[in-house]
């Protein structure tokens, strides 16, 4: 008890200081009321309703102690979703996959705006850390319409943890800790509402040794570390709600090439030394601002901007950095409201954004470049009678990429050359959802997308580091355009839930690496090439609720994707089937949870030209949470093991599987999060 | 503070960098009796020999790959030899080419000679044999 009261004291003095800091230039006398509450700006969708009156797909995650506890990242925690799986490249670099899509298919949202963190090639992580996160909304299936090209396979939209409610202080500093890689993840976070202002500052730092597979071999320079500060700041006035955020990340991740044993300095088993081998450092820098202004009765707007720098740079086993790109962007999203009638809502949305693509290092794959891009959508919703809803909508944009002289990329004397590239597109969406019944919903909808090449695809001329594969791009490379059918059907009851969502998408224009009988030098020579595509799957959940403590949740999920000349497309997901068991015991002010989950796998022969195929394993997690509410703080306790009998198993898309490296082995992660 | 977080920021966006365009690795003919080391013309039937010397330029950015590709009357370049390069080739590599010059007089053939680091930076040398 008494180390607790010291805890409380320091988190409170160290609070203290972070308010005198900020509440100085945030102080203003006109008041409007203590007890307003402000309300969070992001949405992924067209409005700020629940998911379940919209046709499309989407899906609310609550980023909770008992679904985070052994979570690396945003990525490994999504991978836990049905439908959503991760292409790993190490435990460290890893990037989500939707319904077999990845990388520039899939949008990421970070504080309402796309998150560019140069995903162009398979091993550039998302690098998005847990902390400080609230929700993370996701869209499976194509939402071009309102967000321009890459919304081609879903949208992950991230969304912060909320304000303080009241003008109390509000603290919460938590640690998390891994027995197999001797990880730490730490956080620290403080805020509160004041004078209709409000603010929210959070620091986290995470650190993790090399893992051990299910052998118990350590997986030579799988580890990483990153560090967050983030600031918000966000205040209402009659009719404008403000949000405004500064961050700022450095991610570093060891990077594991195929040539890696003859390369990679073998140091102490526990060492975190990333200065040596070779590695992968992301720093992200953004000032964003949300805002939501009603214009009148019937008119909202809202309008969301910000700049964004990311740094990448590599050191691919030189011993210095070799890559460095800087991509800076500037961008908004504006969204018009309108209630036309109480059956008609028109909606109006903008985006625009410019970046600028410049290389710092002695190794280029792709040129300096200045992309820009515009997007134009109208949205009509109609609500026919209270349990049908229907949605139609239209959108053009373009995008226009403008490459720059760049040596040992497009110099005259190379096959790719410098190019000013304009690409217009078109984007339409129907869709609707009913309710034949209280208990039953049916959602279906057809949309199209569009992604327009990226750099990489149109004019990248070099070596692939660690594969050492000469790759070169097709200026003329079309829009790929996707025409997706996504349907739900979902029965909710007291005691069960079933939902199963099948979705076929046709691809116009799949683009995708091919290798050659050319070399380069000696270098196998891949060239990006387009086909049509076809992908098909579906994902189900039946959850059954035994009693107001036990619950049973199984998950299915199972997709195919082919070219139309019968290739597979390469990482598919083989299919996965999960089950949960719940506990919840709310004795008191003391809620217990224990899960006890499971997941099969199966092997995945379905491969593209010169991929693998991998076999199936069956993998065991378990936890258990526990909540102590202390006078007027919380304490929160969660521990739980993944891969609990410790499988030695190698998963389909883990780029790491060619080389003959496992997964990790067992994991047990005990958090603490401690809540004044 | 808000000027603090200004100024962060923009030292943050708009500090620049100097762009680094590495070291090349290095590449030579060797030089003395028997090889070949500038163009040359020779005799239909001719047994000739080029020596090459490479060597890495920074301590860990060995020596990845050697290749040898020639052009035959200034036609498509083609790879006629390639040794992938590990232990003490990634810091030195020698190595000495021999070949037969054709039959047919006036034929030229352009021999380029490509090493190739692991950060994947290329030096090259080009080397002409005409037939008399």
């Amino acid at each position: 008890m008494k180390s607790s009261h010291m805890l409380r004291k320091l988190l409170l003095l160290v609070s203290s200081v972070i308010t005198l800091i900020f509440e100085t230039s945030a102080q203003n006398p006109s008041v409007d009321s203590l007890h307003s509450i402000l309300e969070e700006m992001t949405v992924t969708g067209y409005r700020l309703e629940p998911g379940t009156m919209t046709s499309y797909n989407i899906e609310q995650l609550p980023i909770k102690i008992q679904n985070t506890t052994g979570r690396r990242d945003i990525t490994d925690f999504l991978s836990s979703v049905p439908g959503i799986s991760q292409l790993s490249t190490g435990a460290g670099i890893s990037k989500p996959v939707i319904r077999g899509l990845y990388g520039n298919r899939i949008l990421v949202l970070l504080n309402g705006l796309r998150f560019d963190n140069q995903q162009w090639q398979d091993e550039h992580s998302l690098g998005l850390s847990l902390n400080g996160i609230g929700d993370i909304e996701i869209i499976r299936g194509p939402f071009s319409i309102l967000y321009g090209t890459e919304a081609i396979g879903g949208v992950i939209n991230v969304i912060d943890s909320e304000f303080p409610q009241d003008s109390f202080l509000h603290s919460e500093a938590g640690l998390q800790i891994h027995s197999n890689t001797l990880g730490v993840s730490s956080f620290y976070s403080t805020g509160r509402f004041r004078y209709n202002r409000q603010w929210k500052f959070l620091a986290s730092a995470e650190n993790y040794a090399d893992y051990s597979d299910g052998r118990h071999n350590r997986v030579i320079n799988s580890r990483a570390d990153a560090y967050q500060l983030r600031w918000r700041y966000g205040f209402r006035k009659k009719t404008w709600t403000s949000t405004n955020n500064l961050q700022s990340s450095f991610n570093r991740a060891g990077f594991i090439l195929n040539d890696l044993d003859s390369i990679v300095v073998r140091d102490q088993r526990w060492s975190r030394n990333l200065g040596v081998n070779p590695a992968h450092y992301v720093l992200i820098n953004s000032a964003t601002s949300q805002n939501s202004i009603q214009l009148n009765r019937n008119t909202l707007l809202q309008l969301n901007t910000g700049l964004q720098s990311n740094n990448r740079l590599e050191n691919e086993g030189s011993g210095a950095i070799s890559l460095n790109m800087h991509l800076l962007t500037w961008q908004y999203i504006a969204r018009l409201e309108l209630n036309l009638n109480p059956t008609n809502k028109l909606i109006i949305s903008n985006l625009f954004l410019v970046s600028n693509n410049k290389n710092y290092g002695a190794r280029k794959i792709i040129p300096d470049a200045l992309n820009q891009e515009a997007n134009l959508s109208g949205y009509l919703e109609t609500s026919i009678h209270p349990h049908l809803v229907i949605e139609n909508g239209i959108g053009i944009g373009e995008k226009l990429i403008h490459t720059f002289r760049t040596p040992g990329v497009n110099t005259p004397e190379r096959e790719i050359h410098v190019f000013r590239k304009f690409s217009p597109y078109y984007n339409a969406y129907t869709g609707f959802t009913y309710f034949p019944q209280s208990r039953f919903q049916v959602k279906g909808n057809l949309a199209t997308g569009v992604r327009i090449a990226n750099l990489a695809e149109l004019s990248s001329n070099g070596l692939h580091e660690g594969v050492f594969t000469f790759e070169i791009g097709d200026p003329d490379l079309k829009n790929e355009q996707v025409f997706s059918v996504n349907c739900s059907a979902i029965f909710k009851s007291r005691h069960l839930k079933f939902s199963l969502s099948p979705f076929y998408n046709y691809f116009s224009g799949f683009i995708y690496l091919s290798p050659t009988s050319a070399d380069w030098f000696g270098f196998p020579v891949f060239r990006y090439k387009q086909k049509d595509a076809r992908q098909y799957g579906l994902e189900s959940l039946l959850s059954i609720i035994l009693n107001r403590k036990i619950n049973l949740d199984l998950a299915y999920a199972n997709m195919i994707s082919r070219t139309l000349d019968g290739q597979y497309t390469p990482f598919l997901p083989p299919q996965k089937m999960s089950t949960t068991l719940n506990f919840h015991c709310d004795n008191l002010k003391r809620p217990l949870n224990f899960f006890v989950g499971s997941q099969i796998v199966s092997a995945q022969n379905k491969i593209a030209e010169n991929e693998l195929s991998s076999k199936g394993y069956f993998l065991l997690d378990s936890g258990i949470m526990y909540s102590l509410p202390y006078q007027k703080s919380l304490v929160q306790i969660s521990l739980t093991a993944r891969n609990l009998l410790n499988k030695a198993y190698a998963d389909h898309l883990s780029r790491l599987a060619a080389l003959g490296i496992y997964n990790m082995g067992r994991n047990i992660s005990l958090q603490v999060i401690y809540k004044i | 503070m808000k000027y603090f977080f200004i100024l962060l920021l923009t030292t943050a966006f708009l500090s620049s960098c100097e762009t680094d365009e590495g070291k090349l690795p290095e590449i030579e003919f060797e030089t003395g009796n028997g090889y070949v080391s500038t163009d040359t013309t020779l005799l239909p039937n001719t047994s000739f020999s080029i020596g090459i010397h490479a060597s890495k330029t920074e301590s860990k950015d060995v020596l990845k790959k050697f290749n040898i590709s020639r052009s035959i009357q200034q036609g498509p370049l083609e790879s006629i030899y390639s040794q992938n390069l590990s232990g003490s080739d990634g810091d030195h590599f020698h190595y000495v080419y021999t070949a037969t010059t054709s039959g047919t007089s006036g034929q030229s053939t352009v021999y380029t000679f490509t090493i190739t680091n692991r950060d994947g930076l290329i030096n090259q040398l080009n080397l002409k044999i005409l037939v008399q």
